[in-house]
């Protein structure tokens, strides 16, 4: 039996976030093999497992009639056999007989969407056909087309002849309309891009995002100005990108917006082609969606023909773009989205209009410098194939030539701030120093002892587990500074005394990014001597101090987790310490290893 | 002198072209396999791929 594969050049070129429109094709045909296989593997379990509802669905007929439809229509039947909603949906329901052993009448529902993708290549193929669909809460989906309304509950039979479409019910034949599906369809600078809107297909409700299942004519009409903007900076800035976001994306999945304007956008490795997205709030947004949503498509399909990591599950550790640990999996397709990010951003930025060109400078700065220490986690963590080891090597290999690319100075400090304060405020919740080793440096602190340099660098540590939380209002500010200025002014403008700002901040976070470094050490060093547990404080106060001032800040910013714990510790025998007492203690110990 | 092609673990049946009248010739052991492995590692995966563009 032969198997996909990628030529060397084809995965060297998508490991540096590339591949343009013959290698995505490969993928395309990769994704079509995989649907055909659970396809085929729906109905033969179906007729081992449940041969009732087998031969009560007519399941064979259909399965025959999409086999007489191949040959009628051979490129049609590729193109529903590659739909995302058909891969969502056989997934789903392998899934879903894997966990029952009986037959019911929702195992049934399931089971007759097949017809409903057999229905769909009957449509487009204009030819005749007799299929049972199930209808759900009054609709029959026909996927990537629309649906039908109908008060008949369970199944209903469609009849397609001579260009009508019917439904059988106990009434009788009733005539029903053709669904039209929804699409968007644009070209720029001599490349096109086709693609469906589909809220309502149900296997594709499976980003655990609310979509917007009806969308109305003026919100179509701004998903179609928004695709359309979006293409236009792909299609003559980024033209890999776009040749291969008009190969693969096929289906646009809206989804409601999150209330905090915020882009919620996701993939799923079930659904290839698809992208769900919550309407960005302009077309740079979604252009930037778009490439970052690619990436996982590529990434998902490499992973369906090539093992890049082995099966065990691996230690979470540090991803920039979360704020919770993330397992190597996770880490991998993280570091590659952001690969492509990088990539957009490198050319981006300088096509960006004057008041604009800080965000694009910051984003490139900021993603070339988490992508590669994500790289480097990556190829740490002893989790890779050596196909996945080449593979993230040479992403690596990108990675570290764009970080001599320069960069203006306050785009640099701006968007490493932003990205420092994200790792930070991840290492003081969810890294946790061993017990032992923080005793063996509360006992050196009471008895008056410096601390060896291995209590002090050495202290092993672990990752707390830990579910995700929203962005926090400093992190937004940090990231807003670069993406709208004026905004951030504004914003900060109504935080003065009198203002009426609400944006959560302490006094220590709005000297922070008003620049006052100082008033903002002195603000978070009060808070963390007042509270027993201050995350918030103790990343606020390693981005406060001086790296370069003296020995006690440089060891801070290495090391809050372990600072932050000797600290707890300290207060739980009764004693205070100062956060920066402390971290020059332990500074003087690691530096006495160091001379020594 | 050559290096020699180095292994790799392709998993993913070719079915792309297939007439779909003779997926049953195919051997089914190996198309079990390749099911199995797939919606193992698919399970494991069923969390989606997020992303979220931060905006005040």
């Amino acid at each position: 039996m032969a198997m996909h594969g990628l030529p060397r050049a084809d995965l060297l070129r998508l490991a540096g976030g590339t591949g343009g429109s013959a290698t995505l094709r490969r993928l395309c045909e990769a994704e079509r093999s995989k649907h055909i296989l659970l396809l085929h593997t729906v109905i033969a379990d179906a007729e081992l497992r449940f041969p009732e509802a087998h031969a009560a669905l007519e399941l064979a007929d259909a399965w025959r009639l999409l086999t007489h439809l191949q040959r009628r229509a051979p490129s049609i039947v590729a193109e529903v056999l590659q739909m995302p909603q058909l891969g969502a949906w056989a997934v789903g329901c392998l899934l879903r007989m894997g966990r029952t052993d009986s037959d019911s009448p929702e195992l049934r529902a399931d089971l007759t969407q097949l017809c409903s993708f057999v229905a769909v290549v009957g449509l487009r193929a204009g030819v005749d056909f007799d299929l049972l669909i199930a209808s759900v809460a009054g609709r029959l989906t026909l996927p990537g087309l629309g649906s039908l309304s109908t008060s008949v509950r369970g199944l209903v039979r469609l009849l397609h002849s001579g260009g009508r479409l019917e439904l059988m019910t106990a009434a009788g034949v009733v005539p029903v309309p053709v669904p039209r599906p929804v699409t968007v369809a644009t070209e720029h600078a001599g490349l096109s891009f086709e693609v469906g809107i589909d809220g309502s297909t149900p296997s594709l409700d499976c980003f655990r995002h609310p979509r917007l299942e009806a969308v109305g004519r003026s919100e179509l009409r701004q998903w179609c100005d928004r695709i359309t903007g979006a293409w236009r900076i792909l299609a003559v800035h980024h033209r890999s990108d776009a040749e291969a976001i008009s190969v693969s994306v096929r289906t646009v999945v809206p989804l409601k917006p999150d209330g905090f304007g915020s882009t919620v956008a996701a993939t799923s490795p079930s659904a290839f082609g698809a992208i769900a997205t919550t309407l960005p709030s302009d077309d740079l947004a979604l252009a930037e969606t778009f490439v970052h949503e690619l990436q996982h498509l590529k990434l998902c399909s490499v992973l369906d023909i090539l093992p890049l990591l082995d099966a065990m599950p691996g230690a979470l550790s540090y991803a920039p773009w979360r704020d919770d640990p993330r397992p190597p999996r996770a880490l991998l397709h993280g570091a590659y989205a952001y690969l492509g990010v990088t990539r957009f951003w490198r050319t981006q930025r300088w096509h960006m209009p004057p008041d604009q060109a800080l965000r694009g400078h910051a984003e490139f700065v900021r993603r070339r410098t988490e992508a590669l220490a994500a790289t480097e986690d990556l190829l740490a963590s002893g989790r890779l194939t050596p196909e996945g080891e080449r593979f993230v090597r040479e992403s690596g290999r990108c990675l570290r030539a764009w970080q001599r690319d320069p960069v203006p100075e306050e785009a640099r400090r701006l968007g490493l701030s932003a990205s420092f304060e994200h790792r930070m405020m991840w290492e003081a919740r969810h890294v946790a120093v061993s017990p032992e080793a923080v005793h063996k440096l509360v006992v050196h602190w009471t008895e008056g002892r410096r601390p060896t340099p291995q209590d002090c660098s050495d202290a092993p540590y672990q990752v707390r587990p830990a579910e995700r939380n929203g962005p926090r209002p400093r992190e937004r500010l940090l990231t807003l500074r670069y993406v709208d200025p004026v905004r951030f002014r504004e914003l900060m403008d109504a935080e003065r005394p009198g203002g009426d700002g609400d944006l959560d901040l302490g006094v220590a976070d709005v000297a922070l990014l008003r620049g006052d470094l100082s008033a903002a050490a002195a603000g978070y060093r009060e808070e963390i001597r007042r509270r027993s547990v201050a995350p918030e404080a103790w990343a606020g106060l390693a981005l406060a101090v001086d790296s370069g001032s003296g020995p006690a800040e440089g060891f801070l910013r290495r090391h809050v987790p372990l600072v932050s714990a000797l600290h707890a510790a300290i207060r739980g025998i009764g004693e205070a310490a100062d956060p920066l007492e402390l971290a020059g203690w332990l500074a003087g110990g690691a530096s006495e290893g160091r001379t020594r | 002198m050559e290096q020699p092609e180095e292994v790799q673990r392709w998993i993913l049946p070719n079915l792309a072209d297939l007439q779909l009248s003779q997926i049953d010739d195919l051997p089914s052991l190996g198309l079990r396999a390749s099911v199995c492995l797939l919606l193992r590692r698919l399970e494991d995966e069923q969390e989606p791929l997020y992303s979220f563009n931060s905006n005040i």
